[in-house]
């Protein structure tokens, strides 16, 4: 199992990490010895552990492929929180080594930091920008701040790892006068930066300069929600399938900075590849300006459904914006044979999209389910309701795709009704 | 001005860098030849050998020679008998001797008025003043495998350094408690403000292997610094090393 | 585990893993930092394990007191290795116990110290201290020489 794989090579790194501490460090049976040795380990896993994030999402094209860009932004968030940790413990650990054979205070035993290492400066300045974008990335406070916010505190991460590595090779003891352990630390992030800057720089730009990418049309589906249509010059060297997602950089004021995931909700062919995207207050409404001609930046695509079986029934459940790609894998599943029912949840008539679309696949059977669950009186989404409009769907390959609440009441209701196989994609995703 | 005088079968230099008269270079080195002759194991005449075969009774033994035996015993038990100046029987106190005469010998020449001085006895040395105004005395550590290299070179200020080592006279250090040769050095050199304690140490610290120079710091706050027989240096307590000097020096 | 702990529980466990080295690391001490620092490293003073006077030695069996006084802090203790006649390398066995700031400095300062002892031999040297040199011995030595020339 590739995960299992790369949890292992993690692993392994970090044990190679140890075997770098172990020959320098000396460590004497005294309170501030043992807490410095704690203390300057901790901070070389963290390091690496800087490495690992960066690695995770750096868009190795391996990596993608192995784990699913979802699961890898899980990964990072996991590795992120206890990298964090893990630097808080590396610093509080220091000073408290400093104040236990120095007194003075935590405050001034910190500060004693600086007279007995250099770079402290940086790394002080370096750690608060990282501390900051952590913060930033809870959970908690990320809802509450736009996306933009998010984004360029994680950006100036990159400046804050800079900021920290000087005082990690000039002052540890592992490192200073050991100029074989330097060349090793130092590989390891010129290695890090090099995947960062060819996968998640050099590629899409690459990726620009054959396809040019453009916006073709922009398309309002229903009050809500709106379609781009994206072309490119090159179709022959576009491979995005239906319900795959791919980043999209639209080169224009106000969309610059930054790079939203959308589901691809057409089948795509003659270099035409269409997002379908529900305005939710931020970036997403503002597709709606988009002029055609506008140049976009694509990374991807990513993630996706990918078919267990050949053949079979399959079960396509969307909720609201889920329906942008469930209507690409609608009219793939169909073009390939399969017998394909859509269950298409919607509070209000008019978020209905694709009806037109729907129309012209009359071998794909939608069912629509209309109205607030407090209006209707039940849930239109649980196993009895599912088991009347779909009474073989334990016979179905089942594909979900919704926000989050949805897909759980949904994949509630699956299991209940023995359907074995499911896959979900939740939209707000990242 | 060198100066260079032998005695107790070893040569003894006198680096003068300041006025000294006759009379008191002439005591200094007088000191020498006393205690070459109140103390030799190899005259059987010496006051030492008659006390040692019991022909001369302690009581009546001079001052000198009882100050020394009362600085062995201290060493004795402070070594825990490590140091010894009875070997098979008899009195030996080559151990303790050079570095009291050479030490005694300073203090002559500093209540002679001499000031800027280093005086160097076979080995161990002992410094007082500048070599010259704006400059301390440096001593250099010889090596222990090429008498032609050094070790390094320490900054010695005014203070006493002693070196012992396996490697001169063919004599193996032994420690006293067991009568065995000590094989963990190969040399060890010890700083104290006095010269006798940097001797004594300097041999009993080699004899005690590898606990001595942890003991020679913590019960007399010396500095010592040791070569083991496998070439690795260790370095126990203050030591400043001397830097070298750029351009021309006189 | 839901996942919003699965980072904290990673850190907990990274923290004991290496809480767990660093007590290994006390516990194995130094031996192995001499057998592989350099080709021609011998041990400094890696003997027998019984306690020396004053409290310095570590459960390692080191017994190792202070070291080279770096000129504002405390002292350390350093190791340096002969190659042939010519020092190679200086490495730290251990510093004094009680004050880790020292300590600290020692593990950080001590490539700098390799550069005084070496650079320490190209120094003037006024007079030289070995071990006690006959009469013969005296003359083919470079304390002659020194005396000599002046």
């Amino acid at each position: 199992m590739k995960r299992g794989l790369v949890t292992l090579l993690v692993g392994a790194g970090g044990l190679a990490v140890v075997a770098l501490w172990w020959p320098s460090a000396v460590v004497t049976a005294s309170g501030s010895a043992l807490t410095t040795a704690v203390a300057e380990l901790a901070g070389m896993i963290a390091s690496y552990l800087v490495c690992v994030q960066l690695l995770l999402i750096a868009r190795v094209p391996w990596l993608e492929r192995a784990i699913g860009l979802d699961r890898l932004v899980a990964w990072h968030r996991v590795v992120g929180t206890s990298t964090l940790l893990l630097v808080l413990a590396h610093v509080s650990l220091m000073t408290l080594s400093q104040w236990i054979s120095g007194g003075r205070g935590p405050v001034g035993a910190y500060l004693g930091l600086f007279d007995l290492y250099p770079d402290m400066l940086t790394a002080t300045i370096g750690t608060g920008l990282v501390l900051l974008a952590g913060l930033v990335s809870a959970q908690a406070l990320r809802r509450l701040l736009p996306y933009e916010v998010w984004y360029w505190t994680h950006v100036t991460t990159y400046v804050a790892i800079f900021l920290t590595f000087l005082h990690q090779i000039s002052a540890g003891p592992v490192f200073a006068g050991h100029p074989l352990a330097r060349a090793v630390w130092i590989s390891m992030y010129a290695a890090t930066a090099a995947c960062v800057l060819v996968w998640r720089v050099a590629t899409p730009l690459l990726r620009f300069a054959e396809h040019r990418f453009e916006v073709a049309a922009v398309v309002p589906e229903s009050p809500r929600m709106t379609s781009v249509w994206i072309r490119s010059r090159r179709p022959e060297l576009l491979d995005a399938k239906p319900g795959q997602f791919m980043l999209f950089r639209f080169l224009e004021w106000g969309h610059l900075l930054t790079a939203h995931p959308y589901s691809i909700s057409n089948v795509p062919a003659d270099g035409l590849v269409r997002i379908t995207v529900a305005d939710l207050g931020d970036h997403s409404g503002r597709l709606r300006e988009l002029r055609p001609g506008t140049k976009v930046l694509l990374e991807g695509p990513f993630g996706g459904f990918v078919g267990r079986r050949r053949g079979g029934s399959v079960l396509l459940v969307a909720g609201g914006a889920g329906i942008g790609p469930i209507r690409g894998l609608a009219e793939q599943f169909a073009r390939m044979g399969r017998s394909v029912v859509v269950l298409y949840r919607v509070s209000r008539p008019e978020d209905l999209v694709f009806y037109g679309e729907f129309a012209q696949l009359p071998e794909v059977r939608v069912i629509t389910l209309v109205g607030r669950r407090d209006e209707l009186g039940f849930d239109p989404l649980d196993p009895e309701s599912i088991g009347y409009h779909v009474p073989d769907a334990a016979q179905r390959e089942a594909f979900v795709c919704g926000p989050p609440a949805m897909i759980e009441r949904t994949a509630e209701s699956l299991g209940a009704l023995g359907v074995r196989r499911v896959q979900f994609e939740e939209l707000s995703f990242a | 001005m060198n100066l260079t005088h032998e005695a107790m079968g070893t040569v003894v230099s006198l680096d003068l860098r300041c006025e000294a008269p006759q009379s008191v270079v002439a005591r200094a080195f007088e000191i020498f030849d006393e205690a070459d002759a109140r103390f030799s194991p190899f005259r059987p005449e010496s006051e030492l050998a008659r006390v040692s075969r019991g022909a001369l009774p302690r009581g009546d033994a001079s001052a000198e020679l009882l100050e020394v035996l009362e600085l062995a015993d201290a060493f004795d038990r402070a070594s825990g008998g490590v140091f010894s100046v009875w070997r098979d029987g008899a009195l030996d106190a080559n151990g303790v001797v050079k570095g009291w005469a050479a030490q005694r010998a300073a203090d002559a020449l500093r209540d002679g008025g001499v000031t800027d001085f280093c005086l160097n006895a076979g080995g161990d040395v002992i410094a007082r003043g500048v070599p010259a105004p704006g400059r301390r005395w440096q001593a250099g550590i010889r090596h222990p495998e090429h008498a032609e290299r050094l070790i390094g070179v320490v900054v010695l200020g005014e203070a006493a350094l002693a070196t012992s080592g396996g490697y001169e006279r063919g004599a193996h250090i032994v420690d006293a408690r067991t009568g065995a040769a000590s094989d963990h050095w190969s040399s060890i050199s010890v700083i104290d403000t006095d010269l006798t304690v940097a001797d004594v140490l300097a041999t009993t610290v080699f004899a005690m292997g590898a606990d001595g120079p942890a003991w020679a710091h913590e019960e007399f706050g010396s500095t010592v610094i040791a070569v083991d027989a496998g070439g690795g240096l260790s370095v126990s307590g203050h030591v400043e090393w001397a830097r070298p000097e750029r351009g021309l020096h006189g | 585990m839901s996942r919003k702990w699965q980072g904290t529980a990673m850190f907990a466990v990274i923290m004991a893993g290496v809480s767990a080295t660093v007590a290994g690391r006390m516990l194995i001490g130094t031996g192995g930092n001499d057998a592989t620092a350099s080709p021609t490293a011998p041990a400094g003073s890696s003997s027998s394990s019984n306690d020396s006077s004053g409290g310095s030695s570590t459960s390692a069996g080191d017994t190792v007191t202070g070291a080279v006084e770096q000129t504002r802090f405390g002292a350390v203790q350093v190791s340096v290795t002969f190659s042939g006649s010519k020092i190679t390398a200086v490495t730290t066995l251990q510093a004094p116990s009680g004050s880790g700031r020292d300590e600290m400095l020692t593990q950080y300062a001590t490539p700098l110290l390799e550069q005084e002892v070496i650079a320490s031999q190209s120094a003037r040297v006024d007079t030289i201290s070995g071990a006690t040199y006959t009469s013969e011995g005296y003359l083919a030595s470079v304390q002659s020489a020194l005396d000599a020339h002046g």
